[in-house]
């Protein structure tokens, strides 16, 4: 090692030494830097504990420990780091070690010396001195020189302090946290610690919207605040605050050990809100309250799906109302939407019963039947278990398919059959989904029993579906009802209800009842007798009213003639009270023209009447509903004014006209009774006649009955002859009754009426249909058969004569009138031209001529023989209901002005009276004219009528022949024992007989003008007269031939009948059509349509179908025709007029 | 133009019309047999013939013995249809039925069809027949049963103006025409339709019937015979066009 080594190694030992004292001297000061720290911090929190220190002595504070310590810290520990030197260390090993005298001071110092430095000193000393110096050191342990005591001592007295420190924490736990708030805050005074806490409530955490939320604080600790105030601002909004009294016992009344829960509520919160709470000098921080919505049905759907049955389409109910009402069995299927997602979804019933939806995010679905009236509610859950409030309740009401309703709307009422034996039927249907099936049940009941239940299964139109109404008529003929049978029949209307079964629903039985003849002709002549009666308790009316009125005019004019100007109160009442009688009785008068006119519909519907009697009771119906005149009317209307007016002369003219109105109004009833009994004789006349008609019918069914029964079954019968027996009875019956009433009345025609009696009276077909009983419940069929042939022959020879004599009755009266017609025209003409020649007289004549006096005289003449006219108009008014009313007054109108020139005249004023002969001779002409028209009425009734026609007559003659002729044949058969050339003769002669009755009829064809009107009527009769003939000509009758000759007769009767209906019929249509504007029919349907085909189709139709080759061209010829023909219509208007 | 064009067409529908009528009978007919009816005057063979329908149940099916000869006559005289201007009648179940596309039904009373005859008639009218009733009146109840127990599926319906038989030759804009009054209401046209062709045609409260006889019958003016006339031409030619 060489020298310089040496050196170098000895001077690292010394500085190694140096280094490690600084550590020592450098930690022994850190540490009581520490230690001074400490204690300051300590001073400083006792400080800060004690009291409360300002800022600015805070900062002072804080300023001079920290000065303090960081001056502590520079010259206790960083001063050590660079304190001391080589030197001073050697020095200190010098001390250490004296051995070494100087040498480590000495090397160190040598050392220095450079070496080109010249110090006098020789470089071997240096040398020596330096080697010497290292030699010396080397086994000596510099470190010894090193103390730790320093170091020691610091941390002694740190360690002192610390235990300080945790003595002071442990005695004052606050202390040094305390102190950390106070100085770590240097820019606040910080007050002492409080004794209680204070923590916002419910803190931050989430709210349910429109619920109420409590905002407060929890107070710990103890000497609580007298109040607290809450901060809150809601989002988008400013700070609000509300202030809790601590001290309000009422609503904190204790603390609950050392908290107190204090908040103030804010209700139904909608929105997010932040808060905190101040109490004392505490704030909490912000706290955060997130509202968020409930979960809430937002959307409902409901989609209903409807039985089959109904055949409804499938409905969608988007209204958001969970209401349903639908029919039983309608299946629902139920969607919702939420506010927000939902965990669970359910419909909650009132049974308690759930039915759980399925869940899909916001939305949820489910299905249910309608099969019971319920409530429900949806229970929806969110996510956070909260559950949708409030929920509504909604009903759900199972619809039950009604029972379908059957109408019958015509006839509606029980109704008495007519002769057509049909029943109108009009019903109305109706169902809510549709029906299965509509039956008529019926049952026919005769002689009080029942039948068996028959049932009709009557099918309607596709296109009504739920309602509809059938209009259809019952044809009853083939039931074979007898007079007295009824029908009980009823609607089972069915529904087409699926899921239930069908409902029936039966309609009310009504009752169609054949009535017996009699029964009609009873009620129609009650009905006629009431409106007969009805007219004289009018006319009876009117002359009370009459004679009030004369007494109030006779005391009127006494007021007057004792100097009373104007009529007394009580007379005026009494005109009053006449007026509103007499209009009383003009309605009353107007009701029984229209019981009149529904008592000719219905005998025209039960052919009560022959078709002349229906015209004339037609016209006296008029004539019922013109006999309250207009005029009348103004006449009481004028009285009334009168009196309001209280004008003395007009009062007079008043009463005077309200009487003239009177006498007319009298007049007309008493004619218009006339009338009605004349109507009512020939009525019964022709029931009975009709009556005899049927009654023959009965006969002949009942012998085809017995010739078709076996002889068990004959016993069974004999009581429908026996009701048959009493039928005649009655009709004799009512022979006797007419002939009351012809007693009753001067029925002009007595004499005809007392023969038409007489042949009912005098018949004894009746001693016939009681042997057939008799021989009928002996079960004789052939002599039943026997009887009751012969009972038909004399009914059938009855009716003849019944015919016969109605027909002279109506000849009589209906010519006998005409011809009075004729006569008055031609008088009233002859009249008119004499007045006509009295104008001329009178206009040659001067003015104020005394001839006029003479022309005064003339006139009288002739006023006499128009007043005697209109006498005779006056009585042919009775006989006829053509005379119209207007007649008599055109008549009495001439009278008037006729009187009134007779007057002028006679006052020699030429003028005036020619004036009034003028207005004398207009109404003449016209008169006449109006007769005419009557005239033409009664032609017009008697060639239309029934039997009065001609034609009919004839035929009625006709028939009267063929009568006598069917007696003569059964006659024949009767003898047979009579033959030879005499017989032989007889036969050929009732055949040239029927033969002719057979050309006859051909003629009687051809006077109608139209020979298949009447051929068409008795084409058969002609059949059967070539058959009679062959056989009365080859002498050949028997049964056949008699049957033959009555089923001709018969028919012709028949016949005569048939013809006088058409007649009618046609007088009723006799009229021009007027154009009547409406709008069209709606459009066909395509069920009506048929689903029609087009033309390509049908061609494709008609193709596949097999047809002779020659037809096919023809085919296609036609289709490509109307192809074309198409294809110019579409370009052509329909109708061209070139 | 039009006319000439649907005169022509309407010489090829008359050879062809027959032809279709006889559908429902084929086999009953000999093929080349001729086209009249035994005991009247054969017709001209390409001519078209109508017949009036002799219906039982006793209404007078022969009413207005000049009518069917005027509108013959008259369709005659347009030249549009050469059409025999004879008067054929016919009842339903004559063999010839078939021969005649168009039938007339008229009168006051009942129309009454045997269940045969219904049957019958149904086929005719389902394969190109025509049947025109004509209520002269009072025929109403009678025929609509009738019409329902001829076409129990179908209902009879009012027509509405603008349907082709209306307006097919000659327009009625206000639906048919109103010629005899009866009851103060106005003219109807009912039909049945088959098919998309109408082949019942049931006029009520109109009576073109009466229209087409003869002047003095009636007294009608001469404007409403002529309505009665061209109406019963438009059925004639819709019966030989549809």
């Amino acid at each position: 090692m060489s020298t310089t080594e040496k050196i170098l190694g000895l001077k690292r030992r010394i500085r190694q030494t140096l280094v490690k004292e600084r550590l020592i001297y450098f930690s022994a000061g850190f540490f009581g830097t520490l230690a001074a720290v400490m204690v300051m911090s300590i001073l400083l929190s006792l400080v800060a504990g004690i009291v409360i220190l300002p800022v600015w002595l805070k900062i002072g504070l804080l300023a001079i420990s920290g000065l303090i310590s960081l001056g502590l810290a520079i010259k206790l520990a960083f001063a050590k780091l660079f304190g001391g030197s080589d030197e001073s260390a050697a020095l200190k090993l010098e001390k250490k070690f004296p051995t070494l005298k100087g040498r480590l001071i000495a090397a160190l110092q040598f050392s220095a010396i450079p070496d080109d430095a010249h110090t006098g000193y020789s470089p071997d000393l240096l040398a020596a001195t330096l080697v010497q110096a290292e030699e010396h050191s080397r086994g000596m342990n510099f470190n010894e020189v090193l103390t730790v005591y320093p170091l020691w001592r610091s941390l002694r007295t740190l360690g002192i302090l610390v235990v300080l420190a945790v003595l002071l924490l442990v005695v004052f736990p606050g202390l040094f946290s305390r102190s950390y708030q106070v100085y770590s805050n240097p820019t606040e005074v910080i007050a002492p610690p409080l004794g209680y806490e204070l923590e916002s409530y419910p803190g931050t955490k989430t709210a349910i919207k429109y619920r109420d939320v409590d905002l407060g604080g929890v107070l710990k600790g103890g000497q609580f605040p007298k109040e607290a105030v809450v901060y809150f601002r809601f989002a988008g909004g400013g700070w609000q605050d509300s202030k809790i009294l601590l001290t309000d016992k009422a609503k904190y009344p204790s603390t609950i050990g050392d908290s107190l829960l204090f908040y103030t509520t804010i209700k139904q919160v909608r929105r997010s809100l932040d808060y905190y709470v101040k109490a004392g000098r505490v704030t909490t921080p912000i706290a955060h309250i997130d509202v968020v919505d409930r979960p809430r049905v937002t959307g409902l759907k409901l989609s209903m799906f409807y039985p089959e049955y109904t055949g409804m389409t499938p409905t969608v109910i988007d209204e958001n109302d969970g209401t349903i009402s639908a029919l039983f069995g309608t299946r629902v299927t139920m969607n919702i939407e939420t506010n927000v997602p939902i965990k669970t979804a359910e419909l909650v019933f009132d049974d308690s019963s759930i039915t759980p939806m399925r869940v899909s995010g916001q939305t949820a679905e489910c299905a249910l039947r309608v099969e019971a009236d319920r409530r429900y509610y949806i229970h929806v859950e969110d996510m956070q278990g909260e559950s949708n409030p409030d929920p509504i309740a909604y009903y759900i009401t199972a619809v039950p398919d009604e029972f379908p309703i059957v109408e019958v709307v015509r006839p509606g009422v029980d109704i008495n059959l007519n002769e057509s034996m049909e029943v109108p039927l009009f019903l109305r249907i109706s169902d809510d989904y549709g029906f299965s099936s509509l039956v008529m049940k019926y049952w026919h009941v005769a002689d009080g029993v029942r039948g068996d239940e028959n049932v009709a299964v009557l099918h309607f139109s596709d296109n009504i579906k739920t309602e509809g109404e059938i209009n259809f008529t019952w044809d009853v003929e083939p039931l074979n009802l007898m007079p007295s049978d009824y029908l009980i029949y009823q609607f089972e209307l069915a529904d087409n209800d699926r899921i239930s079964g069908p409902k029936v629903t039966t309609s009310r039985a009504y009752i169609a009842r054949l009535p017996s003849l009699d029964e009609i002709i009873a009620q129609t002549e009650r009905e006629q007798g009431e409106i007969i009666n009805d007219a004289e308790e009018y006319i009876k009316s009117q002359r009370d009213l009459a004679e009030r009125l004369k007494n109030v005019a006779r005391k009127i004019e006494e007021e007057r003639q004792s100097g009373n100007q104007q009529p007394a109160w009580q007379q005026q009442k009494e005109l009053e009270d006449i007026a509103a009688r007499d209009e009383q009785i003009a309605e009353q008068i107007r009701e029984t023209a229209q019981k009149m006119d529904e008592a000719i519909k219905r005998m025209e519907e039960d052919r009560l009447a022959s078709t002349e009697l229906l015209e004339k009771l037609n016209e006296v119906q008029k004539l019922f509903e013109e006999i309250a005149t207009p005029e009348m009317r103004e006449a009481r209307l004028a009285l009334l004014e009168a009196l309001k007016n209280m004008d003395q002369q007009e009062l007079d003219k008043a009463i005077q006209d309200y009487e003239m109105s009177q006498q007319e109004l009298m007049q007309r009833l008493d004619r218009t009774i006339a009338l009605l009994k004349k109507m009512q004789i020939e009525q019964k006349v022709n029931a009975m006649t009709q009556f005899a008609r049927e009654l023959v019918e009965k006969q002949d069914k009942m012998n085809e009955r017995t010739d078709q029964s076996a002889s068990e079954q004959l016993p069974s019968l004999a009581s429908n002859e026996d009701k048959l027996k009493e039928e005649l009875e009655q009709l004799k019956s009512q022979a006797q009754q007419l002939r009351k009433m012809l007693d009753e009345t001067s029925y002009v025609k007595a004499h005809d009426a007392d023969k038409f009696c007489s042949a009912v009276e005098q018949n004894n077909a009746g001693d016939n249909m009681q042997e057939m009983s008799q021989k009928l419940s002996e079960q004789n069929k052939a002599d039943a058969m026997e009887q009751g042939k012969q009972a038909s022959s004399k009914l059938l020879s009855l009716l003849d004569q019944m015919q016969q004599g109605q027909s002279k009755m109506c000849q009589g009266g209906g010519s006998e009138a005409a011809q009075q017609m004729r006569n008055a025209i031609d008088d009233i003409n002859y009249l008119s031209a004499e007045q006509e020649d009295l104008i001329h007289s009178a206009k040659d004549m001067r003015y104020q001529s005394e001839v006029l006096r003479d022309l005064a005289a003339e006139q009288r003449l002739l006023r006499e023989s128009v007043a005697a006219v209109s006498q005779r108009v006056a009585a042919l008014g009775k006989e006829s209901p053509f005379v119209a009313a207007e007649l008599y007054n055109l008549i009495n109108n001439a009278l008037s002005n006729i009187d009134l020139s007779i007057d002028q005249f006679a006052e020699r004023r030429r003028n005036d009276g020619v004036q009034h002969q003028m207005e004398a001779l207009s109404s003449l002409n016209r008169a006449s004219v109006r007769m005419l028209d009557a005239l033409q009425k009664q032609k017009d009734c008697n060639k239309g009528g029934s039997s009065c026609s001609k034609p009919s007559m004839k035929m009625n003659s006709l028939c009267q022949k063929q009568s006598q002729l069917n007696q003569q044949t059964q006659s024949q058969c009767q003898n047979p024992g009579k033959e030879g050339q005499g017989a032989q003769d007889a036969m050929k002669r009732l055949a040239a007989e029927q033969n002719a009755i057979g050309k006859s009829l051909g003629q009687l064809a051809e006077e109608f003008g139209d020979s298949r009107e009447v051929l068409g009527r008795l084409d058969a009769i002609r059949d059967d007269i070539d058959k009679i003939v062959d056989a009365l000509s080859s002498g050949e009758i028997g049964e056949e031939t008699q049957q033959r000759q009555l089923r001709v007769l018969s028919r012709m009767l028949d016949a005569t009948k048939s013809l006088q209906r058409k007649d009618y019929t046609e007088q009723r249509q006799a009229e021009v059509g007027k154009d009547v504007l409406r709008s069209s029919p709606p459009a066909l349907s395509g069920d009506q349509l048929d689903g029609g085909l087009d033309i390509e189709d049908r061609l494709r139709k008609f193709l596949d179908e097999n047809y002779p080759e020659v037809y096919e061209a023809h085919i296609k010829a036609y289709f490509k025709a109307l192809l074309d023909n198409i294809d110019l219509n579409k370009t052509q208007p329909a109708y061209d007029s070139e | 133009m039009y006319k000439t064009g649907l005169l022509a067409f309407l010489v090829i529908v008359t050879i062809s019309a027959p032809i279709f009528a006889q559908q429902g009978i084929n086999g009953l007919v000999p093929q080349g047999t001729p086209v009249y009816i035994p005991g009247e005057k054969p017709p001209h063979p390409s001519a078209v013939t109508a017949a009036r329908l002799h219906y039982g149940g006793g209404g007078d099916w022969y009413w207005g013995n000049s009518a069917i000869p005027n509108l013959l006559r008259f369709v005659a005289q347009s030249g549009v249809v050469p059409i025999d201007s004879q008067e054929h009648v016919i009842q339903i179940m004559d063999d010839n039925l078939f021969r005649y596309p168009f039938l007339f039904a008229t009168g006051h009373g009942v129309m009454k069809f045997s269940n045969e005859e219904r049957e019958r008639l149904r086929t005719y009218l389902a394969h190109g027949g025509f049947l025109f009733i004509n209520d002269s009146y009072g025929m109403e109840k009678g025929v609509r049963k009738e019409i329902s127990r001829l076409f129990p599926e179908r209902e009879l319906v009012e027509l509405p103006f603008d349907h082709d038989v209306y307006h097919c030759y000659y327009d009625f804009p206000s639906g048919p025409p109103k010629i005899h009054e009866h009851d103060n209401l106005p003219a109807r046209g009912y039909g049945i339709t088959v098919d998309g062709r109408l082949v019942l045609y049931y006029l009520l409260e109109s009576d073109i019937g009466d229209g087409w006889e003869d002047p003095q019958v009636h007294n009608d003016p001469p404007e409403k015979r002529q309505e009665a006339l061209e109406m019963g031409m438009n059925l004639l030619v819709y019966a030989l066009t549809h």
